[in-house]
């Protein structure tokens, strides 16, 4: 799977239109090792005992890429069930050890990779593929086919050969401001210890529901804020379809009403 | 709009949180909510992207290295296209698709594309990065249909975020609009052998025998003093004992009148195979050719309803005049009114979806809810209906309670639905026209103004003039009496007449091969053949029917039309009644 960027077909400009760097490494073979290495990483914490079964559980992983477009989300489940089963429940409530951190962060980066190295070999358009589609996809892929091969399914070719420095040092951003984020507004919940007897709700249950109030919080102010930034960037024609459209949803019975039977009457006098 | 990944993460993230939480298995819970903040982050930069980054790129198009707003170009001819997407200040898209918008009335050149860095499966698309303020460039080859009109409208993006979570569909505008002319054959002039016999000609023709320039003996006559010495036959005056001079004919143009039949019918199909392509192509060849040789051409343009005379004339202006003309009659603008079908509906959307995906966006074309109609599936096309009028509503600026009206009239729809799609580039075709009733109707119509129009050319025009009616005949292989009234009156005047029919398929009405159909073919073929079957005895009916009188019939699929068009107007030059040389 290892390919070299250097491209000699007629017509090509590696620098033209996206920023590459000179690493002679594929951006899928850089993002499948990736995964590879992280799923190592996850599955060691579910069989801490015997490497032989980590490696195979790191393997299985890898090759559920191979499945569909969004075998991603059977990586997470997995990864969550194996979680599940291994982690014993604590009484004492959270212990925002490095630990669990870097389980976090390689999760992540094993998820990050995996979408990357889907993107990069799978069909975003209709965003499904067959079993027998992805794996010639894939095949197609490691073996450097023109675009062409891949038109009959709708393949991205963003002829991104090389994966560089950059998007590696942003996905360790993206792995890590989450879990760091995380990890602090866990520290944070429960507020307050007497919040239980208060509210005569077992401890997980309070904690379940401040969390989730803190993350609803969180997210409608941080899109309200974002909207209202975007409302003011509205071009007069959205403005105008916006508006038209909260004016019609406080009188749309109404109208609707006059109109059917405008067209009702019309017809009847066309008879 | 979210993928089905995002879907799945975020549902199993929520579920991994809660049950995590309450059953205080603190890495499961951690773990699934820095998936879910992870998500969260990136759907706030994708929007950030969306909403407000992708508003500041500009795009720059050139045609044939012209960047103008409008232009002249030809059909089949070859256009060099090059696109430029420039950020018009620092921007971060780390992966967007570009598509140059391609009217219908556009083929794009795939043949020479394979050496492109990206492919070149489809060469008016690419997929880049952009970063900074770096140009995104690419180009392409097409070639124009049909004559008429073309219009670059803009270019398609697509934006993806790295993860497949997230996608946006914009189009950012660079109209610009073209006046496609008909590319004119090339024909070899003909010089038809009968002219070389020295024949005598039948009584009651007349012949131009005027003394002139021209090459042909018209008489030997006594010299008069003035007479040009090198007119003087030295060997007769020899003869006679007396000088006598040589008279030679003088050879005059024959002026051809083109009638062009640019009715309903003949603007049905798509662009390059509609029966008007064809008989513009070959009014804009025979034009050519007779002017090559100095002959003045004229033109008459009939739609359904009326006609429109253009003087003749010769020479380059007049040419590309005629040219302006003919392409104006080949812009489709004013369609017969359709019904509504959900094919139309379906292609509406798909077109507006693409031109303008910003003002179908559910945050911006808000539809209010409603548990009706009950099943799902109407009521989400009662969504997509009322947010399709919010958007022809605002496109074509109509009044207040259009979009109400728009949601439950039919017609109404249909009407501004066929006006978006004809608008956006597309040809007289399902299901933008509906063919058949409208055609039946119009014959009449159609038949009427061309007998009238022919009348009058015929009552104003000299002896031996050349007509030719460009008029598709072949689903009516029997002319109406007016018109083949009108036809007997210019053969009356010792006029030619030509006729000239465009093919649908723009395949020869030839003999039909029987061996080829058995019991097995599908039903399709069978079909095809039954049409051709069809349209080969109208064919013959047709060239029957007007041999009669004396109009030979030439179909404009046949590349022999042109030259069929050049000998009739040699005949009528020469004064002969046939190729064979009897005057």
């Amino acid at each position: 799977m290892m390919q070299h960027a250097s491209d000699h077909r007629p017509g090509f400009d590696s620098t033209k239109n996206v920023a590459r760097s000179n690493d002679a490494l594929a951006a899928s073979t850089a993002y499948l090792i990736l995964a590879g290495l992280s799923a190592f990483f996850v599955s060691f914490w579910f069989s801490p005992n015997d490497t032989i079964i980590t490696i195979l559980i790191a393997v299985f992983f890898v090759m559920t890429l191979g499945i569909r477009f969004w075998s991603v989300a059977l990586i997470f489940l997995m990864v969550q069930v194996g979680l599940f089963l291994a982690e014993p429940g604590s009484v004492g409530g959270y212990s925002s050890s490095p630990g669990s951190s870097l389980v976090s962060i390689g999760l992540l980066v094993l998820l990050i990779s995996c979408c990357r190295y889907l993107t990069l070999t799978s069909s975003p358009a209709p965003y499904r593929l067959s079993n027998r589609s992805s794996v010639q996809v894939a095949f197609f892929h490691a073996t450097r086919e023109p675009r062409q091969a891949f038109a009959p399914f709708g393949v991205l070719s963003r002829d991104e050969s090389t994966v560089g420095s950059a998007e590696l040092f942003t996905m360790l951003g993206r792995a890590v401001i989450p879990v760091v984020s995380i990890s602090f507004m866990l520290a944070l919940v429960p507020l307050d210890p007497d919040t239980p007897e208060i509210a005569r709700l077992i401890p997980p249950a309070v904690r379940t529901i401040t969390l989730g109030i803190i993350l609803l919080a969180i997210c409608v102010l941080t899109n309200s804020l974002l909207s209202i930034l975007i409302w003011r960037k509205l071009s007069p024609a959205e403005a105008r379809i916006f508006a038209r459209s909260e004016l019609s949803k406080w009188i749309h019975r109404e109208v609707s009403r006059v109109s059917r039977r405008r067209i009702r009457f019309r017809n009847s006098r066309r008879r | 709009m979210i993928t089905n990944r995002a879907q799945w993460l975020i549902l199993l993230g929520v579920a991994g949180g809660v049950i995590g939480t309450l059953t205080n298995k603190g890495l499961l819970a951690h773990a699934s909510l820095a998936v879910l903040a992870w998500i969260f982050g990136e759907w706030l930069l994708f929007r950030w992207r969306v909403e407000l980054q992708l508003r500041h790129l500009r795009c720059v198009r050139k045609v044939n290295g012209s960047a103008d707003e409008s232009g002249t170009l030809w059909t089949g001819r070859r256009v060099n296209v090059s696109v430029e997407i420039i950020p018009e200040r620092a921007l971060r898209i780390p992966f967007i698709r570009l598509r140059d918008w391609q009217p219908e009335n556009l083929t794009i050149d795939r043949v020479d594309q394979i050496d492109r860095a990206d492919g070149g499966d489809w060469p008016n698309e690419i997929d880049a990065s952009v970063s900074g303020r770096t140009p995104v460039e690419f180009a392409y080859t097409c070639r124009p249909n049909g004559a008429g009109m073309l219009r670059f409208r803009g270019v398609c993006v697509c934006v993806f975020d790295l993860h497949g979570l997230f996608i946006a569909r914009r189009f950012v505008p660079a109209q610009q609009n073209f006046r496609v002319l008909p590319t004119s054959v090339t024909v070899d002039a003909t010089h038809p052998l009968a002219k070389r016999v020295n024949a005598l000609p039948p009584p009651g023709i007349h012949r131009l025998q005027r003394a002139g320039m021209g090459s042909e003996l018209l008489e030997l006559r006594e010299y008069v003093p003035g007479d040009p010495p090198k007119a003087i036959a030295w060997k007769v005056s020899a003869r006679r004992d007396q000088l006598m001079t040589r008279e030679y004919e003088s050879e005059v143009p024959i002026r051809t009148t083109l009638f062009v039949d640019c009715s309903f019918g003949t603007k049905h199909g798509a662009f390059g195979q509609r029966p008007l392509d064809q008989i513009v192509r070959l009014a804009a060849s025979i034009a050519r050719s007779a002017m090559s040789v100095r002959d003045p051409v004229g033109l008459v343009t009939c739609d359904d309803a009326k006609a429109q005379h253009m003087a003749s004339g010769a020479g380059d202006r007049h040419f590309f005049q005629m040219l302006d003309r003919l392409s104006g009659k080949a812009v489709t603008t004013s369609p017969p009114p359709v019904r509504f079908t959900q094919q139309l509906m379906d292609e509406t959307w798909r077109v507006c979806s693409k031109l303008h995906p910003e003002l179908l966006e559910p945050k911006i074309n808000q539809v209010p809810f409603t548990w009706f109609p009950l099943r799902r599936g109407k009521r989400l096309d009662r969504f997509r209906r009322t947010r399709l009028a919010a958007v022809l509503t605002e496109i074509y600026s109509l009044t207040p309670d259009q979009p109400q009206n728009l949601i439950f009239d039919d017609a109404r729809l249909a009407e501004v639905c066929q006006r978006f799609l004809i608008d956006a580039g597309y040809g007289w075709t399902w299901p933008v026209v509906d063919r058949r009733p409208n055609e039946l109707q119009d014959w009449h119509g159609k038949f009427e103004v061309l007998s009238d129009a022919l009348t009058r050319v015929v009552a104003r025009s000299h002896d031996h003039e050349l007509l030719v009616l460009l008029v598709d005949l072949l689903d009516h292989p029997d002319p109406p009496g007016r018109l083949t009234a009108a036809i007997r009156l210019a053969r009356a005047h010792h006029h030619r007449v030509v006729v000239i029919c465009p093919c649908p398929d723009d395949c020869r009405p030839g003999s039909l091969n029987m061996t080829d159909l058995s019991s097995r073919q599908s039903l399709s073929r069978l079909l095809s053949h039954a049409e051709r079957a069809r349209r080969i005895n109208s064919a013959e009916k047709l060239q029957r029917a007007l041999r009669r009188i004396g109009v030979p019939v030439a179909f404009a699929s046949d590349g022999r039309a042109v030259q069929l068009v050049l000998a009739e107007a040699e005949l009528a030059r020469s004064g002969r009644t046939s190729r064979t040389g009897s005057r």
